[in-house]
């Protein structure tokens, strides 16, 4: 699948692109691109509706996470419980129906399933950064602290009022171009901060 | 066709008719003798001659009265001038009573002979009453040139005094348009350089001069039509006519003549050719004359010529119509033109013929003119021949090179197999007028598909900024070159082969590291295509055509929690086009 024709600006930004630390505003998430080695001006600015949490909101990995099951930070809680010690269909019940046969596939891949197992146990602390709205879905940017620090992104759909993960985007390019370099904007922004 | 005459003024009568009804003769003609009416006058009697159905006017006719008187009181006078109304003093002039009207063999009685004045004047006195003959000598002329001599015939009425009705004119006769001839040598062919196309030709010993003498020159001189004193016939108006002299001389066997064709007749025409007979008086046909195939000359036909010295002119009026517009290989008949192919046609050209098989003339068909091109003749059998294309390899190579981007991923030489026919055959060449060999290509060489397969070790592409990843590449070449044309001949350029290589690219892209440390597989390809064209001619390759590439790398990233991200990537650097 190649990128669609709209999208030739974000694509050609891919090789090289820079972007500026998130600002403050709660209710949008403001990305700005740069050219690979070009000076800092003129940036293609990206808005999107959400929320940033400014330092992060601490995720603790249990089943339930003492929150309400709406809450963004109580599935996160459980999904980590569950990449940390539960089995594989404590993970299927985390995500869209539609995508679960797909992930049953891939998690039954022993190396696949341990190599994830073994992500999660090496988090010493993972905090909610940001949240993205990308039409029905939200997006989660959780940075994981611990021998490989890193900020990754959760999309997510509500059925039902309940969140489920989704693969439904995984050949967005668009998606697949913000969510992968905001990540990494975060996770610079992040680093910077210490 | 009856022609009716009618009096209409002067009391004259038609063997006591006024009326008479003629039909005209073979030549169109209708004649008539008029009794003129009893009184005197001048041009007091008045004669119409008219048709059936003749939407134009009668022609009209008029003549004198005049009541003869003392025989002795009978004189003849005129005025002699050349082609410029110039009087011409010392002109001799003789009247000599003849025993039949246009005849000169039996003269009866003869007046004394009278000189011209200065004023070009003559005055016969006691001149001879009846048929009379009137000689104009020029020869005796005062003015510098030689001057020819001429003949009338005047019929005199006693105790008048009668006139020719118009002035004599003589022309000088042109000294550098003669040529002489004996019984022996000379002669040759006599033109007039300001008269183009006229030509006389004669030889020794066809002349005979007057007095019988085989020695003698002859000249000729253009004639001023209005100054002709004899009336031509037939109708005609003739636009060109010459005096050939001295008058009198015989030409046997006749003296072949070529006219100017003034008229305008149409090339190939068949008409008539005249001279004026002295022994009749009268301008008589002497035969046929055909137009030239350019339409610029009358020439008379094989055996017909000018008999005698004297006035010549040729060619029939041209009739009205469409005769002069009609098309080649068509003539008019009628009002209209109608196919003629007994005319001769040719393009001129060399490669053009009637049959198309070999080089002559054209030709008319169903009023066409038919030049059909000579096309190429076969001359031998089909032959197989290897093709030297190693150019056309290279220019391949050249474009597959962005394939070759890695040492670890060269590609073998490109081979190229294939057969061309070459046929012999004969042109037929405009430029040289001649036929050459030439040998005709037809047929088609085929690439190989060509199927190299390489890791690319010092490529690393980054994947969607989660992983880096390299590539195991296949690259396959297939494709087909036809030619065709003609090498030699008339023309040393004019083959070509022209074709089109088509190249794949497939293969694995291979993880090699994680640029997020979450990912947990990664599955991709390589694709690429492309084709590029060439064309090569005797002059060589090129034209080199097409795009190869790029080449992309396509996959699916499964991150932690098994979240996956995919889509392809395109290697920069991987697209050459050539134009």
């Amino acid at each position: 699948m190649g990128w669609p024709a709209g999208i030739a600006l974000v694509a050609a930004l891919t090789a090289g692109a820079g972007a500026q630390a998130p600002s403050q505003a709660s209710n949008t998430v403001r990305i700005e691109l740069y050219p690979d080695a070009q000076p800092r001006a003129n940036p293609v600015v990206l808005t999107f509706t959400g929320e940033q949490y400014g330092k992060g909101v601490l995720i603790s990995a249990s089943p339930s996470g003492g929150g309400k099951p709406s809450d963004d930070v109580a599935f996160l809680s459980t999904l980590f419980a569950a990449d940390v010690n539960g089995t594989i269909d404590d993970i299927l019940k985390l995500w869209d129906v539609p995508d679960r046969d797909a992930i049953r596939r891939t998690a039954s891949d022993p190396q696949a399933f341990e190599g994830n197992r073994n992500f999660y146990r090496g988090i010493t602390t993972s905090m909610l950064l940001a949240k993205m709205l990308y039409g029905p879905y939200e997006v989660l940017f959780v940075k994981h602290a611990g021998a490989a620090p890193v900020v990754k992104d959760y999309p997510l759909i509500r059925r039902n009022g309940s969140l489920y993960l989704t693969n439904a985007l995984q050949r967005d390019p668009l998606f697949v171009y913000v969510s992968t370099k905001y990540a990494q904007t975060l996770q610079q922004a992040t680093t910077d901060a210490k | 066709m009856p022609v009716t005459f009618a009096v209409k003024q002067g009391g004259g009568s038609f063997d006591g008719n006024p009326t008479v009804t003629v039909e005209t003769d073979s030549d169109g003609r209708a004649a008539a003798t008029l009794t003129l009416g009893v009184q005197e006058g001048n041009a007091n009697n008045l004669v119409e001659a008219d048709f059936a159905f003749n939407e134009g006017f009668a022609a009209a006719f008029t003549a004198s009265g005049r009541a003869p008187g003392d025989p002795t009181a009978t004189t003849i006078s005129g005025v002699v001038l050349d082609n410029s109304n110039v009087p011409i003093p010392g002109v001799t002039v003789r009247a000599v009573l003849t025993n039949v009207l246009h005849s000169n063999l039996t003269s009866v009685q003869s007046a004394t002979a009278v000189q011209t004045n200065a004023e070009g004047q003559f005055s016969i006195p006691q001149a001879p009453v009846g048929f009379v003959k009137l000689l104009v000598d020029g020869s005796t002329a005062s003015l510098p040139g030689k001057y020819p001599s001429l003949e009338y015939d005047v019929v005199t009425v006693a105790g008048q005094n009668n006139t020719v009705g118009q002035p004599i004119y003589l022309l000088a006769l042109s000294a550098a348009n003669q040529l002489c001839v004996t019984a022996t040598t000379g002669g040759g062919t006599l033109t007039i350089p300001e008269a183009p196309g006229f030509s006389l030709t004669f030889g020794p010993d066809q002349v005979t001069f007057p007095g019988g003498s085989k020695s003698g020159c002859v000249s000729v001189t253009v004639v001023h039509g209005d100054k002709v004193p004899m009336v031509p016939g037939f109708g005609q108006q003739p636009r060109f006519i010459v005096t050939i002299q001295p008058s009198g001389a015989v030409f046997n066997p006749p003296a072949p003549i070529t006219l100017p064709n003034v008229d305008g007749l149409r090339p190939r025409e068949v008409t008539e050719m005249y001279s004026f007979d002295h022994d009749i008086g009268s301008f008589v046909a002497i035969g046929t004359g055909v137009v030239s195939d350019d339409g610029l000359l009358i020439r008379s036909s094989p055996g017909v010529g000018v008999l005698k010295a004297g006035w010549h002119c040729g060619g029939d009026p041209n009739t009205s119509g469409t005769a002069a517009t009609c098309p080649t290989c068509q003539s008019c008949q009628g009002s209209g033109c109608q196919p003629d192919d007994g005319q001769s046609y040719d393009d001129g050209k060399f490669c053009t013929s009637c049959d198309g098989r070999s080089p002559g003339g054209d030709c008319c068909k169903n009023g066409t003119p038919t030049a059909i091109k000579i096309d190429e003749q076969d001359i031998g059998g089909a032959t197989l021949q290897e093709w030297d294309f190693s150019k056309l390899a290279d220019i391949i190579r050249t474009g597959t090179s962005v394939f070759e981007y890695t040492p670890g991923c060269q590609m073998p030489p490109v081979s190229i197999k294939g057969a061309i026919k070459l046929t012999g055959v004969k042109q037929c060449c405009e430029e040289k007028q001649d036929f050459e060999t030439a040998y005709k290509m037809s047929g088609s060489i085929g690439v190989d598909a060509i199927g190299v397969e390489c890791s690319v070790p010092g490529l690393s592409v980054d994947f969607l900024g989660l992983v880096k990843i390299g590539l195991v590449a296949g690259v396959s070449l297939g494709g087909e070159f036809s030619g065709s044309g003609i090498s030699g001949g008339c023309s040393d350029c004019n083959w070509s082969v022209d074709g089109k290589v088509g190249v794949s690219v497939t293969g694995k892209a291979v993880f090699i590291t994680k640029i997020d440390p979450s990912v947990i597989r990664f599955e991709g390809g390589v694709k690429g295509d492309g084709s590029v064209s060439a064309s090569c001619n005797c002059q060589g390759c090129g034209n080199l055509k097409g795009c190869l590439g790029p080449v992309s790398v396509f996959g699916t990233v499964t991150l932690a929690n098994f979240i996956s991200k995919g889509g392809e990537v395109v290697i920069p650097g991987t697209q050459i086009c050539t134009h």
